[in-house]
């Protein structure tokens, strides 16, 4: 469909403006939300992801697409639960306690939002018990936490503890990331995953989510 | 000699380049027109919201050695540690932006803005740079009137192994709080764009040295050698 295309290369150049027109225009012919998604967000989406990954694109680059992407979501969410399609997956994400940093954080969120899940973000200094409470009362699988000091990261190791303690090992899982955590780190906490930057964070949270599918 | 600097706003306008560069771009690399729009609006903003101040305050060899062994658990062996005592002249430094450019940041993304946002968050990273080498010269300057073979560097806690805890110590002796600069539990400083260290002047080769440390096959930025690279040759 010649219109979910230019949806996909509108997305694709961050013009927000002309995403929510097509999109609005897309409803209004009657395609469904669904396909909306499947065939042009998505599509638009992930070709900046693999141009982001070459190195063609940068940060600024994507962030506009994330912010056009994410407007237009808004637009066709409405439309996605009449016509009853799955819910999306939710990730819990937020900086470890006594941490104020939170523009990686962000990212991050975004990044996972315009790769389709439901992202529900507690924002800064957030407790273990907080990050588990909200998992289990949204029902989440995954956690994601972030730390930017070697002081602040020994939280992440509190919440996979208190993970642990409630029995919730194997089935709450745990991406970590931020400027001073590494994969030796992560592995030595226990996390079930590390990622290097936003978009390795989707490539973590889709390879757990099919793990432990 | 103490100090305390409040500069215009102006004054620490970073160059286009070094935000795009805190963001991935290549030095070469030209950004595309919607990319350009975003970095025009998140100078002109961190023209209106930063308000850069600090201080900088004279310190002796001594005093240092006390802030440094006071640092809790720095490396075993660090750069530091054979720069320092080789220095013509000391000075410990806090500079910061103020509070008003995170939470217009943080309301930028709050509000679905966040390319506009994380530009000028980046833009105040390389801002908050600008504000502490505008302070090192002005104490360069007055340090070393006669100029010659004579170069400075800054060295900050947290960085080549010298402990993040020297924070504390350091903020002290300087009184950070007379800029309104805290330190919390965690050693993070509030503002958050804020940063502190000693600016080390002498000759160039004292600030040359290997990255063979331990510490450094974690570094993921190897700055030290741009730094390095970038002193005044003899
Ligand atoms: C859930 O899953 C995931 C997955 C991926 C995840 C994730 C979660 N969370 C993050 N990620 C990842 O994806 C994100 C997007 O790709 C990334 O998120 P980030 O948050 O890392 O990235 C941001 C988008 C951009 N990155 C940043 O903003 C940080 C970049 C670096 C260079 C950096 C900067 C720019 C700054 N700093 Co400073 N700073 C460093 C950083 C070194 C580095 N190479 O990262 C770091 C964090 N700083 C450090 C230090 C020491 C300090 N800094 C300080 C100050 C500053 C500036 C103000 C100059 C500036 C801005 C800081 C800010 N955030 O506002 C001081 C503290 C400030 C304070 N308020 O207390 C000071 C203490 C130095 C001083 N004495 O002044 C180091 C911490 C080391 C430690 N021992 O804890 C540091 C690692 C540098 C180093 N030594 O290599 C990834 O990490």
């Amino acid at each position: 469909m010649e219109i979910l295309t230019r949806i996909a290369e509108e997305l694709e150049l961050g013009d927000d403006e002309r995403v929510v027109s097509l999109t609005e225009e897309a409803l209004a012919a009657g395609i469904k939300a669904q396909e909306i998604l499947n065939g042009g967000l998505l599509v638009g989406m992930e070709a900046v992801g693999v141009k982001f990954r070459a190195h063609e694109v940068f940060l600024p680059d994507v962030l506009l697409t994330a912010k056009a992407m994410n407007l237009a979501l808004k637009l066709i969410e409405p439309t996605l639960i009449t016509e009853g399609a799955p819910e999306l997956d939710k990730v819990i994400i937020g900086t470890v306690r006594g941490d104020l940093h939170d523009i990686g954080k962000n990212l991050v969120g975004i990044m996972l939002r315009g790769a389709g899940f439901k992202v529900i973000d507690l924002g800064k200094d957030v407790s273990p018990e907080r990050f588990i409470k909200t998992a289990r009362e949204e029902g989440a699988r995954i956690i994601g936490m972030s730390a930017l000091l070697t002081t602040t990261m020994v939280g992440m190791k509190d919440v996979i503890d208190l993970i642990n303690a409630e029995g919730l090992s194997g089935k709450l899982l745990t991406v970590v990331g931020g400027a001073p955590v590494s994969e030796e780190y992560a592995r030595k906490i226990g996390a079930d995953a590390y990622a290097f930057d936003a978009s390795r964070a989707i490539d973590c949270v889709r390879d757990l989510l099919a793990q432990s599918a | 000699m103490k100090v305390r600097l409040v500069m215009e706003s102006n004054e620490i306008i970073p160059d286009p380049v070094d935000v795009l560069m805190g963001q991935g771009l290549p030095a070469d690399a030209v950004p595309a027109v919607r990319v350009k729009e975003l970095m025009s609006r998140a100078l002109e903003m961190l023209s209106l919201f930063a308000a850069p101040r600090g201080i900088i305050r004279s310190i002796s060899r001594s005093e240092f050695e006390r802030i440094y062994r006071d640092s809790g658990n720095s490396e075993g062996a660090t750069p530091l540690e054979g720069i320092y005592p080789q220095a013509e002249q000391l000075a410990v430094y806090v500079v910061t932006l103020g509070d008003l450019i995170t939470q217009t940041v943080e309301s930028l993304f709050r509000n679905n803005e966040y390319p506009l946002g994380a530009m000028l968050d980046f833009a105040a990273s390389a801002a908050i740079e600008k504000a502490a080498d505008i302070m090192e010269s002005k104490w360069r300057g007055e340090q070393c009137a006669g100029g010659g073979n004579y170069a400075s560097l800054r060295y900050s806690p947290g960085y080549c192994g010298w402990n993040i805890e020297g924070q504390r110590p350091l903020l002290k002796f300087i009184d950070s709080a007379a800029i309104g600069v805290q330190l919390g539990e965690n050693c993070l400083m509030l503002p958050l764009k804020t940063t502190s260290g000693l600016v080390v002047g002498g000759e160039p080769e004292i600030h040359v040295f290997d990255n063979d440390y331990g510490f450094c096959e974690r570094c993921n930025t190897l700055e030290c050698r741009t730094r390095i690279a970038e002193l005044p040759k003899t």
